[in-house]
């Protein structure tokens, strides 16, 4: 599955519980990511499992086997 | 350009769910996002009794009343540009899903901004159906211009105001740049079986290559 797959899937609700969408890069160089809530700067995983909106000193979510294997299967590393 | 005031109060229920209807929100300094209007085909389903160029057509319609009231909602000092965009869906079948484009910085992170987006005139297929989509409203004149550097092989477009609302607004033509080495051809749109956008048959294929003549 691709990112470009799996940003269809989730909208078309055929995603994971917990994941709000899966957004492509804004500018180049930039990652694919997977929101995990609703609305603009909510967290999100980039696609070399680095977290992107995390708030400072906060730990970041764990996620669960069916988001991972989700990401997993459209090429994240997580 | 379908503008049905019917299905406003849902749109809008569809922003306040996806908590996109605080509009200060995309005003806040030195700030970089692109967030879609809506995040499941199935929040749409108020227009399930339509076409998806119906549905197309209409989503794009609030989608450029929206980036109005975005825009609208505060002036800034320094540099500010917002605009609505459009990635070509996987299949034609999908309707397509507006995102909201914003950006704030002082002039230093302008020069910054205006390197990072490669944006050039509509070519391909995609492109020209979101202009017509665009041109046949009787919405404030827009621009529209395309990107195709951002992900290889994946379309984007940019519509925006045509005119400066405001002096330190960035209109769409400022951030427009020719993309090196890609050549599209000039054609009508068309759909092929496998569901994406071509050009008219007979004249051209669009690729990220280049021209492919038939």
């Amino acid at each position: 599955m691709t990112p470009n797959q799996a940003s269809r899937a989730v909208l078309r609700g055929q995603g994971p519980a917990g994941i709000d969408r899966v957004d492509r890069p804004k500018v180049f160089g930039e990652q694919w990511h997977a929101h995990l809530a609703p609305g603009e700067g909510s967290i999100a995983v980039n696609q070399d499992g680095s977290w992107k909106h995390l708030p400072n000193g906060h730990e970041p979510p764990k996620l669960t086997a069916s988001q991972k294997s989700f990401l997993r299967d459209a090429g994240w590393n997580v | 350009m379908i503008t049905n005031i019917v299905y406003e109060t849902e749109f809008w229920d569809i922003l306040t769910r996806a908590k996109l209807a605080n509009l200060s929100q995309f005003h806040k300094p030195n700030v970089f996002e692109e967030v879609p209007l809506y995040t499941r085909y199935s929040d749409l389903e108020f227009l399930k009794a339509q076409s998806t160029p119906i549905v197309n057509a209409t989503v794009l319609g609030f989608a450029l009343k929206f980036l109005n009231s975005v825009i609208s909602y505060q002036q800034h000092r320094s540099s500010y540009f917002a605009s609505i965009t459009v990635w070509e869906p996987l299949d034609v079948a999908d309707p397509i899903v507006p995102n909201l484009f914003f950006w704030s910085g002082n002039a230093e992170r302008a020069k910054r901004f205006k390197k990072q987006l490669v944006l050039d005139r509509i070519t391909t297929p995609f492109g020209k159906l979101i202009k017509q989509l665009v041109g046949a409203g009787t919405h404030p004149r827009f621009s529209v211009l395309e990107d195709r550097s951002t992900l290889p092989d994946e379309c984007r477009v940019f519509i925006s105001l045509a005119q400066r609302p405001y002096p330190s607004f960035l209109p769409l033509e400022e951030l427009r740049r020719p993309a090196k080495g890609l050549v599209y051809d000039m054609t009508i749109p068309t759909v092929d079986r496998s569901g994406r956008y071509q050009l008219k048959q007979g004249l051209g294929t669009a690729s990220k290559k280049g021209h492919k003549a038939k």
